[in-house]
């Protein structure tokens, strides 16, 4: 581990009171997770897929940036919660759609439900992980390396989203709102590191702008304002005519 | 200068320079060719000077006129700068520019093959690292490069063929002597460690070679050299993730030597401890286990005192005070129950087994 992780591990002990473990995992379907301390776990544990074990330092740094971005006020730490009436309502909408019922789906509204269950990961991680990046690119140039390699290859895998199949096969509300989302990430991304190939999808396929106006909402850092977490998911989904999707809860860490 | 002009097929443009899944830009050709494009457009005008393209249906020339660059050998002497500070990104394009040339410097192919192979671009690497073998037999650095490129891919004979040659044409270059004791560590230990001892003297303050040195010397079970190559490999830089490894390694040695002082037998001490881990950790949320394992692990990264009995260690994750040994059975119990397949890095099997059956059958437990 790179002595620039184990100063990021530490800021988040001195922070939430926590350590962090960092555990190989095979076999997780992401890159990595993250699960955050509370009374009855008193460790924050950061999992990591070790088929991307290339970019274990910069995700491990990641993972401990979004706790400190999340916990930035420890005695009023934020919890997202998904608001039954407003997805129901969706998952209700969606189960109709066509392209839920194409052969070899499962039941629609099992799909439906899926669809916006995503959705709203996506939302209440996206915009922190970009804060969080941001932070880590510019406090830690020995990591930006594996971070160039960790985002591209995440921006690639984003981008196979838009693929005629993808699209066939995903209600247009989802397909739209989960690509201006990643539209809005390859527009940070090209910005800090001129990889400006990164939008180019985006824009072929008519969600660059969108994605822009995303991307503007999450610039300012964390640090000097404890409210950042909520502020910045709240004003994504203010956009994405999300904002009665999900409430927040908070604790004390 | 001659400006440098060349042609590239979009076919042949390596995926892993551009964000966007390959599949949607096969699906979209025009996509993929404005990609390439940029790439070119974007690189190059941030070097300076100006680009020209031709996007063709299959293929694009790029034609880049430098702005300061006076000729080949500077814009490859930029493109090492470059490799050096790590701007890999900002290197490609001049490399990429320079092996076009029909008199391409052979040199130039070498180290953007290099480049492509710390990149993991394996196939691209050995594509060039190949051609520059064929071009300068004689060197063995370039046999060295694509003995390492080999072994990356895991085609071990042919990287040991390489490795082998460049070690032939220069006996003292100490880069193929490390790579070639790397190659046989398991193998072939001993005449890994030949090789290391050799690299060591070659490269004395090369806190790498010294530690792989050390790590060849404790596989073939040569302990006691071991710990004298390895205090070396920490005194040359303390704070390094090498000297971390080498502190962990000498840790893995006291522990062996702590076995060894109770004569290969049980230690009770530690059968009583693994016994107190056991009844921490059961009931107790996994992440408890994690943290105490976890920071266990960590503090020993700085070497804990295992044959001093006084409780002289405080943990954050668990309140008290306890001895080198106490934590060490901890830690083993921890990725026992975590991890059981992974190495804890000490052998207490035999008193972890007592203690799982004093446990099981409650036998002098305070329930």
């Amino acid at each position: 581990m790179l002595k620039a992780v184990e100063k990021v591990l530490e800021l988040v002990r001195k922070q939430t009171g926590y350590p962090v473990t960092v555990t190989n995992m095979p076999g997780i379907k992401m890159h990595s997770t993250l699960r955050t301390a509370s009374a009855v776990s008193p460790a924050h544990v950061i999992l990591l897929n070790p088929a991307y074990e290339r970019s274990g330092n910069y995700l491990t740094a990641l993972n401990a940036a979004t706790i400190l971005v999340k916990w930035a006020d420890p005695q009023r730490v934020p919890d997202f919660y998904q608001a039954g009436e407003a997805v129901e309502a969706a998952v209700k909408t969606l189960s109709g759609d066509e392209r839920l019922r194409g052969e070899g789906m499962a039941d629609a509204r099992t799909c439906a439900e899926t669809l916006c269950h995503l959705l709203l990961q996506h939302l209440s991680s996206l915009p922190v992980v970009m804060i969080a990046a941001d932070w880590c690119y510019r406090n830690f140039p020995e990591l930006e390396e594996e971070q160039r390699v960790q985002v591209r290859q995440e921006l690639r895998e984003a981008s196979a989203c838009l693929t005629k199949e993808v699209r066939e096969r995903t209600p247009e509300f989802i397909f739209s709102k989960s690509a201006v989302m990643n539209a809005a990430y390859a527009a940070w991304w090209a910005a800090l590191a001129e990889d400006t190939q990164a939008l180019l999808p985006y824009e072929f396929f008519g969600f660059k702008e969108d994605g822009m106006r995303l991307y503007g909402k999450t610039l300012g850092g964390f640090t000097d304002n404890p409210n950042r977490y909520c502020e910045v998911i709240d004003s994504w989904a203010e956009e994405l005519g999300l904002r009665t999707w999900y409430t927040w809860q908070f604790r004390q860490g | 200068m001659e400006p440098f002009r060349f042609k590239i097929r979009y076919s042949d443009f390596s995926p892993a320079l551009l964000a966007i899944d390959p599949e949607l830009l096969r699906a979209n050709p025009d996509m993929h060719k404005k990609a390439v494009a940029g790439y070119f457009q974007s690189r190059f005008a941030k070097l300076g000077g100006t680009v020209a393209l031709q996007a063709g249906e299959d293929d694009i020339e790029v034609q880049w006129t430098p702005a300061r660059l006076a000729g080949d050998k500077e814009v490859f002497q930029k493109a090492l700068e470059l490799l050096k500070e790590g701007a890999y990104d900002d290197a490609e394009p001049l490399l990429m520019a320079l092996v076009a040339r029909p008199e391409c410097d052979p040199l130039v192919r070498m180290n953007y093959g290099m480049m492509l192979s710390d990149r993991s671009r394996l196939e691209e690497a050995l594509a060039q690292l190949e051609t520059a073998a064929e071009e300068m037999q004689d060197s063995a650095d370039v046999w060295n490069a694509l003995g390492v490129a080999y072994q990356r891919k895991g085609e071990r004979s042919k990287a040991l063929a390489a490795l082998k040659r460049s070690n032939a044409l220069d006996p003292d270059n100490p880069y193929t002597l490390k790579n070639l004791g790397s190659l046989l560590g398991k193998s072939d230990p001993h005449a890994a460690i030949e090789y290391f001892k050799r690299a060591s003297e070659l490269l004395p303050k090369d806190q790498q070679t010294l530690y792989f040195y050390g790590l060849s010397l404790y596989n073939a079970e040569r302990y006691g050299e071991a710990v004298g190559v390895l205090r070396q490999a920490i005194e040359i830089a303390p704070h390094t993730e090498t000297a971390d490894s080498a502190m962990s390694l000498s840790t893995k040695i006291a522990h062996k030597n702590l076995k060894a002082a109770a004569g290969g037998k049980l230690r009770p001490d530690a059968v009583l401890y693994c016994r107190e881990a056991l009844r921490k950790f059961e009931g107790a949320p996994v992440e408890v286990t994690q943290a105490v394992t976890f920071e266990v692990a960590m503090l020993g990264r700085s070497g804990l005192d295992i044959n001093n009995a006084d409780k002289k260690y405080m943990l954050k994750s668990m309140p008290g005070e306890f001895s080198g040994l106490e934590l060490v059975c901890y830690m083993y119990v921890g990725t026992r129950i975590l991890a059981p397949d992974a190495d804890p890095g000490i052998d207490l099997a035999q008193e972890y087994e007592v203690a799982l059956e004093l446990h099981r059958g409650g036998g002098g437990g305070t329930q």
